[in-house]
């Protein structure tokens, strides 16, 4: 066996596509700063109503305020094993904390960012795994006990933009484990069977699912 | 942030990212929690980018926010340094299979964090003693004295996990 040193300098040699591009960092940093901003701005303000509160005893001061980071999805466990999954598509999403929190629900998946990954053939039954309804598209149910064994689910997120408008993207599809690929493209219309398409935003809004 | 200032940041994102995610993968063993702190690191670099990017070593900044966020530091125990017996290592013979590389990631996986954090440091991104120390935030002498425990805890693992990373004992 080689040396200790050498064997940690080459521990790597093969590693997954990255999940996100500098356009995605971007915009969550853009994020990061104007929330920054809104915190300052709150506490300017609230230095001001306590100011005022001393110079005009009568003035009401603000009352503690709190800044809630909104959540990139929710999702709840059921006790007959099923999990809810509701996308908060105004949110960019964390891969590793959705990945996280599917896999500690026995849920097995691999969350991208910029790219999905699909098996070719598709694993068969998606439409059992994962079920929704048309007016609630931001929700879905998925069924553990239904994916066939050696699969996981795929989720990818994309950032779209067309001009100035700009929207969000979620695919979702079944692939086997360790047998896979993952494309860059946004698979708006993808031919494909087993698959559901969600898209937020200005450019377009709608679900299709096949 | 004018619009030079941005495509620089972009530029540097896209330069950045893939080797600042290996060194979090090698740090944490897990590519999705190192694909989340890396890009938490850059939001931060975002944040500071008008003060920062004169800088020569953005990576040194990108670094420092990525190790410090992967030390736990709430287990940090304090230890008094022991002297113990080096052993020589040997050159390598021949490139490394694939076996050998997942024995080395399971058993980095299983060395402490900080010892972990400057192995990483100083023998997968090259840092000198100094950088280590200023990244992870102790003195030279803590990284010196961690860099040799941190050797002989991954000996001793790699004597265990090999041939298989299966033998390894659990984390």
């Amino acid at each position: 066996m080689p040396d200790v040193i050498t064997m940690l300098r080459a521990a790597i040699d093969e590693e997954p596509p990255l999940g996100f591009d500098a356009a995605h960092v971007l915009a969550r940093a853009k994020r990061a700063r104007r929330r920054r901003a809104g915190i300052a701005g709150l506490g300017v303000a609230g230095a001001l109503a306590l100011s005022l509160s001393v110079v005009l005893p009568g003035v009401a001061t603000a009352r503690g305020t709190a800044t809630i980071e909104p959540a990139a999805f929710t999702l709840v466990e059921h006790a007959n094993g099923t999990a809810t999954l509701t996308m908060n598509p105004g949110v960019l999403l964390k891969p590793g904390a959705l990945r996280r929190d599917l896999r500690r629900d026995g849920i097995p998946a691999q969350v991208t960012v910029a790219r999905f990954c699909t098996s070719r053939p598709s694993p068969a039954g998606f439409s059992r795994v994962v079920t929704g309804q048309r007016s609630a598209p931001d929700t879905m149910t998925i069924h553990p006990a239904a994916m066939p064994p050696g699969t996981e689910l795929s989720f990818g997120y994309f950032r779209l933009t067309a001009g100035r408008e700009t929207g969000q993207e979620t695919v979702e599809t079944l692939i086997n484990t360790g047998s896979y690929g993952c494309d860059k493209t946004a698979p708006i219309g993808w031919p494909g069977q087993g698959h559901r398409v969600l898209v937020h935003g200005d450019i377009v809004a709608g679900i299709t699912s096949r | 942030m004018r619009a030079d200032a941005v495509e620089e940041f972009t530029a540097y994102v896209a330069a950045c990212s893939p080797r600042m995610r290996r060194t979090a993968f090698l740090l944490c063993g897990d590519w999705q929690r190192a694909e989340d702190e890396v890009q938490t690191a850059l939001v931060k670099l975002y944040l500071s980018w008008d003060r920062v990017r004169a800088r020569r070593s953005l990576d040194s900044y990108v670094r420092t926010t990525l190790v410090r966020a992967l030390i736990d530091e709430r287990r940090r125990p304090w230890r008094r340094e022991q002297p113990h017996a080096v052993v020589p290592d040997r050159p390598a013979a021949e490139p490394m299979g694939m076996e050998d590389r997942l024995t080395v990631r399971a058993a980095l996986a299983l060395v402490p964090q900080r010892q972990r954090a400057v192995l990483v440091l100083r023998f997968y991104d090259d840092c000198d003693v100094a950088e280590t120390a200023r990244v992870i935030g102790c003195s030279e002498g803590t990284v010196k004295s961690q860099t040799a425990r941190g050797l002989a805890r991954l000996r001793e693992l790699l004597a265990i996990c090999e041939p298989a990373p299966a033998d390894c004992p659990e984390g």
